[in-house]
């Protein structure tokens, strides 16, 4: 199956509806696996603004029954409200780490923050900010967003490495080597020379 | 109907108090859609005889269907009040409710409506579709049911009881939310659905979902396509037959 097919039915899916933020993001993803950045990143933009577009209006709604004390509807509302938050910010993290990659760490951090606006609790968005200030050379801050991100999603693997690789700079070598091991557990995929290394000094661990 | 409108208005014109006239001729005249003379002759039979329910209450569907909305729902009101067993006027009251976003008191009205009769079809499927809480699960599901149970082949009952088996969101004995969808018992619905309206885009949309859930994934993908085949437009089912290609490649 070639994703020319694929691509065609989510442009298809978004001409119909021009508000289709999941559909903007699942075609962002393809163009991100073909390495087309500059359409991945207007896609994601797309995405996000649909879905800061979709809970307001949820919201909005949501509040009208409230103050005509129609509750089961309300609450309906804004359930919508939250899931739309939720996806919005998923895709704010993504664009946040299409930054991130490119060591853009400025853009990176304005839509890994928005993404945590639009959810508290995404870890993705948590682990960019890590990244950022560990590429800043800030240990302590960055070991703080690791931690946050590993408090939600602490089967990360990617999360885990990076908090060891902290760990290791800042010369705390049983946590750099703890959560390396976390890490390679994981992801049997994962490698670093310079914590195997340490490691086998400690083969207690 | 031209003959049968001249006959009306010659009579009213020789009694310009004869209510059933006046009343046969509004009817007539809303079919017309000539909303504004079909008023003045409701009102003229309303103030002949304040006694009559049906009078207030098709009144009430005519000010309902020009959006006034509040002199309506009086109407209606007072329709019940002259007959206490008017069902039609508690559905299309319940409706009214609805529309006006008053959804506690359009659900009181709809089971008032199939309180007095228990073969109100549209009645009980309003019910279902207005009994969208966790909490209402079961009940939303029995009134679909019981719509159906009436008319077999009442296809949005199908569909909208598919939809509901499909979540299957709903709060279990403790009170907990959870998430139990009956697959098999929605394909059922949207299958039967299908069967009564070949061609309702949404059952096919919806039925591939349910098969794609189940990993019937060629099935499913013949259901997007028939979805997009009727309605070329169909935004969702392009996208999920998009997400099923990718997940198959």
């Amino acid at each position: 199956m070639s994703n020319s097919q694929i691509k065609s039915h989510l442009e298809l899916a978004i001409k119909s509806n021009s508000h289709f933020s999941q559909a903007y993001y699942e075609l962002a993803k393809i163009f991100l696996q073909e390495q087309n950045i500059k359409s991945a990143i207007k896609l994601l933009k797309n995405a996000i603004n649909s879905g800061l577009e979709k809970s307001s209006l949820s919201e909005k709604r949501g509040k009208t029954l409230l103050n005509k004390q129609q509750f089961p509807q309300a609450k309906r509302h804004m359930f919508k409200m939250g899931l739309s938050k939720y996806n919005t910010s998923i895709y704010l993290s993504e664009l946040a780490q299409i930054y991130l990659d490119s060591s853009d760490f400025k853009n990176a951090e304005k839509y890994a923050l928005h993404s945590l606006d639009e959810y508290g609790n995404q870890p993705r968005a948590m682990y960019i900010l890590g990244c950022i200030h560990a590429a800043n050379k800030k240990w302590i801050k960055a070991t703080e967003w690791f931690m946050k991100s590993l408090d939600l999603d602490y089967k990360n693997a990617r999360t885990h490495l990076s908090l060891a690789q902290v760990k290791q700079k800042q010369k705390k070598t049983i946590d750099a080597i703890h959560h390396y091991l976390i890490a390679k557990d994981l992801d049997k995929g994962i490698s670093s020379k310079s914590l195997d290394k340490i490691s086998e000094k400690h083969p207690e661990l | 109907m031209k003959n049968v409108q001249k006959h009306l208005e010659r009579a009213i014109e020789i009694n310009p108090e004869f209510a059933d006239a006046h009343f046969e001729l509004a009817l007539l005249l809303v079919e017309q859609e000539n909303f504004k003379k079909a008023r003045k002759h409701f009102e003229k039979t309303i103030e002949i005889n304040s006694d009559d329910a049906k009078s207030f209450f098709h009144f009430a569907l005519l000010l309902q269907a020009i959006s006034e909305f509040e002199l309506s729902r009086e109407n209606f009101l007072k329709a019940i009040d002259l007959d206490q067993n008017f069902a039609d006027a508690y559905y299309h009251l319940g409706l009214l409710l609805c529309q006006l976003e008053e959804f506690e008191e359009s659900k009181n009205n709809l089971e008032k409506a199939t309180d007095v009769d228990q073969n109100h079809t549209l009645a009980y499927y309003h019910l279902g579709k207005l009994l969208t809480d966790p909490e209402d699960f079961e009940q939303a599901k029995k009134n679909y049911l019981t719509a159906i149970d009436i008319d077999g082949n009442f296809r949005d009952a199908h569909y909208y009881l598919g939809k509901l088996l499909k979540n299957g969101i709903k709060n279990d004995k403790d009170g907990t939310l959870v998430e139990e969808p009956d697959y098999k018992g929605a394909q059922f619905h949207f299958q039967k659905s299908i069967d009564i309206s070949p061609d309702f885009d949404k059952a096919h949309y919806n039925l591939a979902l349910v098969l794609n859930a189940q990993n019937q994934d060629d099935i499913a993908k013949t259901h997007f396509e028939k979805a997009i085949e009727i309605n070329s437009e169909y935004a969702k089912a392009h996208f999920h037959l998009a997400l099923l290609l990718k997940a198959k490649k």
